[in-house]
């Protein structure tokens, strides 16, 4: 009989990992998984996150772990007030401080996974990235195909000035 | 749930629920999402929603142009939900003292609001949530006749009608849509006085909901004479005038029958009063007219009082005689045992309004919190009187330097120590 506090998480590549039930409860589906398989030894596969991308996310769960009552919470607030008031603390900055295809691995993942801080977190860091920039600048920071002519370029960004006080 | 998709993982590649979550971040710099609108098709359909949810015109010249803009994007339109039209002179010439024209009366010779263009695009805009107008003065009579035939098929959540725009409004949008709440904000009339098209106008008009700003109450009496007040539901007020806490209190006993919510902000009149130190002015503030006028509030589901809170240092400290402090009557006047048995909820905003909570010697040195005569809700709501519907008495401590009730234990007790009852009770909630 293993510890009842730990339980395996098998990644899609095989990879296994040890993990206390405390950290992996940030995810709502694994912690769904585990009331809804009571005590058992039976490792948990993840289909869908690789090795590298689930370390990143046991090492933000545990990094997080005090944060967890706090996010099984209800959103009293709603969505829009915790968009305004999100802070990027300076760990979880240098904890996306990876290359692009992880960072955006790693936001899938908590999305699949259903951890609401790490998918805010890494949205938040992704915004933070578009500040300021042109919508040039912005393509080629994330190598996305511009699929308007130059004249229907010119009309939007007429059509966008209302979008702006006017 | 979105899965993982194998290859290379790019921005694009997000599900659409993140990419929005992304934007979601973005919105408060409509720069930066203007921006992203461009970056591609399938980005521009993501960002509509969040871009034109809130569209503003902010001179008069630009009025003919968004509606030009808006009859010929019907995309657009199904996305927005808040226009906000706002009169502006734009480059007026400095005359020198004396010589500058009067601002209220100028007229700039820009193209004045045009309300056929209004009423024929509103139909379009099936997401429209609220309208604001500030400063808009069409024409006397361009109003009715613009509306024509037209019908808005779904219901306006906020009129919102600010700064000497026409009264006129009021007959022409709820003539075409539903309108659940109108907002006046620095509003007033000349004289008091009605236009001529309103005071002749045959039919109520129907407004469920009504939130009058300090600065527009003296639109109360006036409005006794258009609404149908036997349709009103609730009323939100600011008071600060002796006269305009006569004409609430008129109109409260006008529409009692049906209303089920007033929210009724006293602080600026409270303040007004005390630093006047006139033991007549006082009288107003004793709650005895709205005490009188709250029972015939038969439908009557929710209250909220405001009064403000401060250090009695700086509240008058002495008086004539005792019972000219209203911090002894004002609760007694309004909280009586007639009040309406169908109360499910009772609040009392204590306002800071202005006072640091950060100053806190003023109730550490000895001296206790201003909390009015709140005893009085213990004695009127928990001692059997309300019990049958009463759910929540809510306390509310409102600080204005972004403090947070917590910071503060003393304030809590203090309020909880004066309403025993209320708080063995189990209904007393301190926010």
């Amino acid at each position: 009989m293993g510890d009842s506090n730990r339980l395996t998480l098998v990644a899609s590549d095989g990879g296994k990992f040890v993990v206390d039930k405390e950290v992996v409860q940030m995810s709502v589906l694994l912690k769904n998984m585990i009331e809804d398989l009571g005590e058992t030894d039976e490792s948990i596969p993840i289909p869908n996150v690789t090795s590298p991308v689930l370390t990143k996310v046991i090492e933000f769960c545990e990094n997080h772990r005090t944060d967890a009552a706090r996010t099984d919470g209800p959103n009293v607030d709603g969505d829009d007030a915790r968009m305004r008031t999100a802070v990027v603390s300076d760990w979880d900055r240098q904890f996306f401080d990876v290359d692009q295809d992880l960072m955006f691995e790693i936001i899938v993942a908590a999305n699949y996974l259903d951890i609401k801080s790490l998918v805010d977190v890494g949205c938040k860091v992704v915004a933070d990235m578009i500040k300021g920039k042109s919508p040039q600048e912005i393509r080629d920071l994330f190598d996305i195909v511009n699929d308007f002519s130059p004249e229907e370029e010119a009309a939007l960004r007429k059509e966008n000035e209302w979008a702006n006080d006017r | 749930m979105a899965r993982i998709q194998y290859g290379r993982t790019t921005i694009d590649r997000l599900p659409v629920e993140l990419r929005t979550m992304v934007l979601k971040f973005l919105v408060p710099d409509k720069r930066s999402l203007a921006r992203c609108s461009l970056l591609s098709k399938d980005w521009r359909e993501i960002c509509l929603p969040f871009l034109f949810a809130f569209v503003k015109a902010k001179s008069s010249r630009k009025f003919k142009h968004l509606f030009t803009f808006l009859s010929g994007n019907p995309v657009i339109c199904k996305h927005v939900k808040s226009i906000s039209f706002q009169r502006k002179i734009e480059s007026m010439p400095y005359l020198g003292q004396g010589r500058g024209p009067n601002l209220l009366q100028f007229n700039d010779g820009s193209p004045s609001f045009n309300c056929a263009s209004l009423a024929a695009v509103l139909p379009c805009l099936t997401a429209l949530q609220k309208l604001v107008f500030e400063d808009i003065n069409p024409r006397q009579g361009r109003l009715r006749r613009a509306v024509g035939t037209t019908v808005v098929p779904f219901k306006l959540q906020r009129l919102e009608l600010q700064c000497n725009t026409t009264l006129d409004f009021l007959l022409m949008l709820p003539a075409i849509m539903t309108v659940d709440t109108v907002q006046f904000e620095r509003m007033s009339l000349e004289d008091g006085a009605l236009p001529p098209a309103l005071h002749a106008h045959p039919h109520p008009v129907i407004i469920p909901n009504l939130v009058i700003a300090r600065d527009a109450a003296g639109l109360l009496d006036p409005l006794r004479h258009i609404i149908d007040r036997r349709r009103l539901r609730s009323l939100t007020v600011a008071i600060d005038a002796d006269d305009h806490y006569a004409s609430m209190c008129s109109f409260i006993r006008e529409a009692g029958h049906t209303v089920t919510s007033l929210d009724i902000d006293l602080s600026h009149l409270v303040h007004a009063a005390t630093a006047r130190w006139d033991a007549e002015d006082l009288s107003l503030v004793r709650g005895a007219d709205l005490g009188e006028v709250l029972p015939t509030c038969r439908a009557l589901e929710s209250l909220r009082i405001v009064v403000p809170i401060k250090p009695p240092s700086e509240i008058c400290t002495s008086f004539a005689q005792a019972d000219c402090d209203p911090r002894s009557s004002l609760f007694r006047g309004i909280f009586t045992p007639q009040l309406p048995r169908t109360l499910r909820n009772v609040t009392v905003c204590l306002a800071c309004d202005g006072f640091s909570m950060s100053r806190k010697p003023f109730f550490t040195d000895g001296t206790e919190p201003e909390l009015w005569d709140l005893a009085t809700l213990d004695t009127a709501l928990a001692r059997g009187i309300l019990t049958e519907e009463l759910q929540v008495v809510k306390v509310e401590v409102q600080l204005s330097d972004a403090g947070r009730l917590a910071d503060i234990p003393f304030l809590r007790e203090a309020v909880v120590q004066t309403l025993p009852e209320l708080s063995a009770g189990g209904l007393l909630r301190v926010v």
